[in-house]
C-alpha cells in the first residue's frame, strides 16, 4: 500500500474520534444573586394615572440606508408626541449598515442586534425604512407579511398598541459608578393581570449622539448625528425568566453591568422590557437616560 | 436602459469568449450564470420599490484541469442581490476556490468543498443558486480506498457564511463499504451488500452565557451526531436505511434544550421495465444541526446536514404553490409512489402506451411528552420525551396525487394531473394562526408538433380552495422553434379571492433562445408573493413586478 494511503488513513482515522462533550444535569448553575456592590434602592409608590403602556419601537437602520434619515425625523417626532410611552432604539443591520468605502468604512453593527434583526425578519428583508414593534406580527398591512412595519405605519401601530391598558410596568433606576464605568440597573416588574405564559426580562443599552458619516437621499454627509443606536443586549439577548406572571406580583431585579470603554455614559439609555419568552412579544416596555 | 445594455455585455462578452483551451495538455473549462430583474413598484401586488431599480446575481466557475490535478474557483457578485435573497450576500468576491489531486484510490482537495456522508442525515454541505444557498466547507478533504470496496473520507474546516466564512471548526469522517468489492465469494453474488458509518463533530467557543430559568446553561462546545446506514440490492427490489444520532445541542432553534436528537430514514423500492414501486418513511426528532448554535432557525445558512422532504417536486405552477418545509425539530413523513406504464396497443395504453403515476406523501408532527419541572436537576432541561414510534395528532402535509401522460398521435400528446392537498401553513410558512389549506387542483398540458421544428404548448391548471387567498386559475401557451426559440405568455388569476379588489391577474410573457451551451432568457410580468422549496429547503419569494433577464453559458 502506498505510503500516503496510510497517512490519509491516519489523518481520517484521527477525525473519527472526536470530542463530544455530553451534559449531565443539572445542566448548569444558577445565576448569582444581587451584586453585593449594589445598594438597594426604593421604588416609588405607583400613580395608577401614569402607568400606561410602553410601546417599544426597534428600527432597523444602516448607515448606507438613504431613506433611514427621513426615519429618523419621524422618530423624533413620535418621541415627542408620545414621551415616555415610546421607548426606541435603532438596530444597525443587514446589507445597509455593512461598512463599505470611506467615509461610510465604520460599523455600528453589533452581534446582538445582528441575532434580532435576523429572527425577526426571517428569510424576508424588507428595503428600509423599517421597525419591528412590540415584536408583533404586521397586522396593519397585509402587504408586509412578517414583523416588520413599514414607516407609514409606525403611528397607526403605536396609536393600536396604546389604546390597550398595560398588562404589567416597569419601574428602572440606575446609578452610574464613574469610578468603575459600570452602572447597577435595578428593575420592578408589577403585574395588573394574570399573562398566560413565561415572562422574560431584557435590557438593552442604546448610545445617542454618535457622529459619523450616513447617506442622506443619496448625499453623504459626514457629520451625521446618530441617535439611540444600540450598542447591547446587557443580558442574554432574547431576556431572562423574571419568575412572575400573575395579578398583583411583582419582581426586582438587579444587574451591576460594566461599559465599554468605546461608549459615552452621558449619552446612553437604557431600555428594558419584559416579553413572553417563547414568541418574544414584548409585553411592557421602560426607558431611562443612564445620567440623569 | 443603456446601463442595462453596457452590464449585458460586460458581463456575457468577456466570459462568453473564453472556450475549452489546450494548455500544455491542461483544460480549461466552467460555466456562467447572470440573473438581473428591473423592479417596478406595484402596491396592488406588495412589490415595493427598490431604490437600485435593479438586482443582480451572477457567477462564473472556472476550472483548470490538467491530468491527477484540478483547481477551480467561483466569482459571485450581488449588485443588490435580487429580492428574496439574504442582504448579506452583498459585495463581490472568489468565495469559492480549491485544488484537488486525485488518482485511483486517493483524493485531497484543499479549500472550499462539497460533501456528503450517507443520505446527508448528519452532513452534507451543497450550493444551490435558485435558494441562495451554499454551505461549502473550507478547508481539507481526504478520500481513499485502501481495498477494494472499502472508501473512507475525511474532512476538516469552516462552514461558509454568505460571503464570509464562520468561526465554528467542523471535522468528520465516513467510511463505506460494498461487500461485493470486498468479498471475492461475493464478487458475482446477485444481492448487492452496502455497508456505512460516519461521524461528524463540531466545536464552536461558547461565547456570551445563555440563561434560561435563572440558570447559567452549560453549553457543550463540542457536539457530535454518528450515523449507520445499509443497502441492499437484490435484482430489482432495493433496500436502504440510516439511522442518525446526535448528543445534546442546546440551539437557538430547539430553545436550548439538552435533549439527544435522532434522525431515521427507510426506503423499499421495486423496478422493472414499465413498472415502479417506491415506499419510504422518516422520523426527525430535534435534529436541527448547524455550525452556529444561535443561529436563526428561519435562515437558510450553516446547516451542517440534510434532511429531505418525502414529497414529489412538483413542476406546475398551481401544485407547486403550497410546496412542504422540512420540520427539523419533528416530524414523522411517509411517501410511497407507483409508477405504471400501460404498453402500446393495449386497451388502456392506445396507440403509443400511458404512462400513470400515483404518489401519496404525508407528514405529521412527533408526539411530545413534556417533563416536569424539577428544580433540583433542571431534569425539564431536557424539553421533552418523544416515543421513536408515536406519531403526533397534528398534520403538516398530505399530498395525494395523480398524472397520466399520453401520446395521442405523433403530433399530440398530454399530461393530466390531479392533486388533493392539505397544507399546514401556521407551522410549514410561520402564519401564527393561519388555518390548514385544503385544495384540489387540477392540471392539462397539451403539446401540439405542427412540424419537425415549430410546436405549440398549452397549460391550464385550476387551484380551488376554501382557504387563504381562495381560488386560482393559471393558463399558458408556449410556441417553440426548435432548437432555438420559445415564446410563451402566461397569466396566474386570483379568481377566487374573497376580495373582489384583490383578484390580481400575474401575467408573464417570455422569450428564451439557445443555442448549444448558451441560454439567455427575458421576461416581463409579475409575480406572486410565495415559497421557493428545493428538497424541503425554502426561500420567501417577493412579489415582483418588472424585467427579469438570465444569461447562462458553459464553455
Amino acid at each position: 500500500m502506498k505510503k500516503y494511503r496510510l497517512i490519509a488513513i491516519f489523518f481520517v482515522g484521527l477525525l473519527a474520534i472526536t470530542a463530544c462533550d455530553k451534559v449531565e444535569a443539572p445542566y448548569g448553575e444558577k445565576i448569582p444573586p444581587i451584586p453585593a456592590e449594589c445598594e438597594q434602592v426604593t421604588f416609588s409608590e405607583l400613580n395608577m394615572d401614569s402607568v400606561k403602556k410602553v410601546v417599544l419601537l426597534e428600527e432597523v437602520t444602516g448607515i448606507k440606508c438613504p431613506n433611514c434619515p427621513i426615519a429618523h425625523e419621524r422618530l423624533h417626532e413620535l418621541e415627542e408626541l408620545y414621551g415616555y410611552q415610546l421607548a426606541v432604539t435603532g438596530i444597525h443591520a443587514s446589507a445597509n449598515a455593512a461598512p463599505s468605502n470611506p467615509p461610510l468604512d465604520y460599523d455600528l453593527r453589533t452581534d446582538d442586534g445582528n441575532e434580532i434583526s435576523d429572527y425577526l425578519f426571517g428569510q424576508t428583508i424588507p428595503f428600509a425604512p423599517t421597525a419591528f414593534i412590540q415584536r408583533q406580527y404586521n397586522d396593519i398591512n397585509i402587504l408586509d407579511d412578517g414583523y416588520f412595519y413599514n414607516l407609514n405605519d409606525w403611528q397607526t401601530k403605536i396609536d393600536q398598541l396604546l389604546q390597550q391598558s398595560p398588562e404589567a410596568f416597569l419601574q428602572m433606576i440606575n446609578v452610574y459608578d464613574s469610578v468603575e464605568n459600570s452602572f447597577c440597573c435595578h428593575v420592578k416588574t408589577t403585574m395588573f393581570e394574570d399573562y398566560n405564559g413565561d415572562i422574560n426580562l431584557s435590557i438593552y443599552l442604546v448610545e445617542d449622539s454618535i457622529i459619523g458619516a450616513q447617506d442622506v437621499e443619496g448625499d453623504i454627509v459626514e457629520d451625521y448625528v446618530h441617535m439611540r443606536v444600540f450598542r447591547k443586549s446587557l443580558l442574554n439577548v432574547w431576556g431572562v425568566p423574571i419568575g412572575i406572571n400573575l395579578d398583583e406580583e411583582s419582581a426586582e431585579s438587579v444587574y451591576k453591568f460594566d461599559l465599554e470603554d468605546a461608549w459615552i455614559p452621558k449619552n446612553c439609555s437604557v431600555v428594558a422590557f419584559i416579553s413572553d419568552s417563547e414568541t418574544r412579544e414584548v409585553i411592557q416596555a421602560t426607558s431611562e437616560h443612564l445620567i440623569k | 436602459m443603456k446601463n442595462l445594455y453596457k452590464l449585458l455585455l460586460a458581463v456575457v462578452i468577456l466570459p462568453a469568449n473564453l472556450i475549452a483551451q489546450n494548455v500544455q495538455q491542461g483544460q480549461v473549462h466552467g460555466n456562467f450564470q447572470t440573473d438581473i430583474q428591473y423592479y417596478q413598484e406595484d402596491e396592488d401586488i406588495g412589490a415595493t420599490e427598490v431604490p437600485a431599480k435593479l438586482g443582480m446575481n451572477s457567477f462564473a466557475n472556472i476550472i483548470y484541469t490538467n491530468g491527477n490535478f484540478e483547481a477551480g474557483m467561483r466569482f459571485e457578485t450581488y449588485q443588490n442581490a435580487l429580492k428574496g435573497y439574504d442582504g448579506r450576500l452583498d459585495g463581490t468576491g472568489l468565495p469559492h476556490k480549491y485544488a484537488k489531486y486525485t488518482d485511483d484510490d486517493f483524493s485531497v482537495t484543499v479549500g472550499d468543498f462539497y460533501e456528503q456522508f450517507g443520505n446527508g442525515l448528519i452532513f452534507r454541505s451543497y450550493e444551490d443558486w435558485s435558494l441562495g444557498f451554499d454551505n461549502a466547507v473550507r478547508g481539507i478533504r481526504v478520500k481513499t480506498k485502501p481495498f477494494d470496496g472499502v472508501t473512507i473520507k475525511g474532512i476538516y474546516g469552516n462552514q461558509r457564511y454568505f460571503m464570509e466564512f464562520n468561526e465554528s471548526i467542523v471535522r468528520g469522517a465516513d467510511g463505506e463499504i460494498s461487500l461485493n468489492e470486498l468479498l471475492p465469494s461475493m464478487e458475482e453474488a446477485k444481492t448487492k451488500i452496502m455497508f456505512g458509518g460516519s461521524v461528524i463533530s463540531r466545536f464552536q467557543e461558547l461565547g456570551e452565557n445563555i440563561i434560561k430559568d435563572s440558570i447559567i446553561l452549560d453549553i457543550p462546545e463540542n457536539v457530535s451526531a454518528f450515523s449507520g446506514r445499509m443497502n441492499i440490492i437484490h435484482g430489482k427490489i432495493n433496500v436502504l436505511g440510516e439511522y442518525a444520532y446526535k448528543i445534546n445541542d442546546p440551539n437557538l432553534s430547539n430553545n436550548y434544550i439538552f435533549k439527544d436528537g435522532q434522525a431515521a430514514f427507510v426506503s423499499a423500492g421495486y423496478s422493472q421495465k414499465g413498472l415502479g414501486f417506491s415506499v419510504s418513511a422518516k422520523r426527525i426528532d430535534n435534529f436541527d444541526f448547524r455550525s452556529d448554535r444561535n443561529a436563526s432557525p428561519i435562515v437558510n445558512a450553516l446547516n451542517l446536514n440534510y434532511l429531505p422532504a418525502l414529497t414529489k417536486m412538483h413542476h406546475y405552477t398551481l401544485t407547486a404553490m403550497y410546496p412542504y418545509a422540512t420540520q427539523p425539530n419533528g416530524e414523522m413523513a411517509l411517501q410511497a409512489e407507483l409508477i405504471y406504464k400501460f404498453d402500446k396497443k393495449t386497451a388502456l395504453g392506445g396507440k403509443y402506451g400511458t404512462t400513470v403515476n400515483v404518489n401519496y406523501s404525508r407528514a405529521n408532527t412527533i408526539k411530545h411528552e413534556g417533563i416536569a419541572v424539577d428544580s433540583v436537576n433542571n431534569a425539564h432541561f431536557e424539553g421533552y420525551n418523544s416515543d421513536f414510534f408515536a406519531i403526533g395528532d397534528t398534520l403538516l402535509y398530505e399530498d395525494i396525487n395523480i398524472q397520466i401522460k399520453k401520446k395521442f398521435s405523433k403530433k399530440l400528446k398530454g399530461v393530466f394531473t390531479y392533486m388533493n392537498l392539505a397544507y399546514n401553513q401556521d407551522i410549514i410558512e410561520g402564519h401564527p394562526g393561519a388555518p390548514m389549506v385544503y385544495a384540489n387542483i387540477g392540471a392539462v398540458d397539451m403539446t401540439y408538433k405542427i412540424n419537425t421544428k415549430n410546436a405549440i404548448r398549452g397549460e391550464a391548471q385550476y387551484l380551488s380552495t376554501k382557504s387563504d387567498e381562495g381560488d386560482w386559475a393559471y393558463g399558458l401557451i408556449e410556441y417553440s422553434v426548435a432548437p432555438k426559440w420559445f415564446f410563451s405568455v402566461m397569466d396566474q388569476y386570483n379568481i377566487g379571492n374573497e376580495d373582489k379588489d384583490r383578484r390580481f391577474h400575474y401575467y408573464t410573457g417570455s422569450v428564451v433562445f439557445v443555442k448549444n451551451a448558451h441560454r439567455v432568457a427575458l421576461s416581463y410580468g409579475k409575480q406572486r408573493r410565495g415559497l421557493l422549496c428545493v428538497g424541503g429547503v425554502c426561500r420567501e419569494v417577493p412579489a415582483s413586478n418588472g424585467i427579469t433577464l438570465t444569461v447562462s453559458s458553459r464553455f
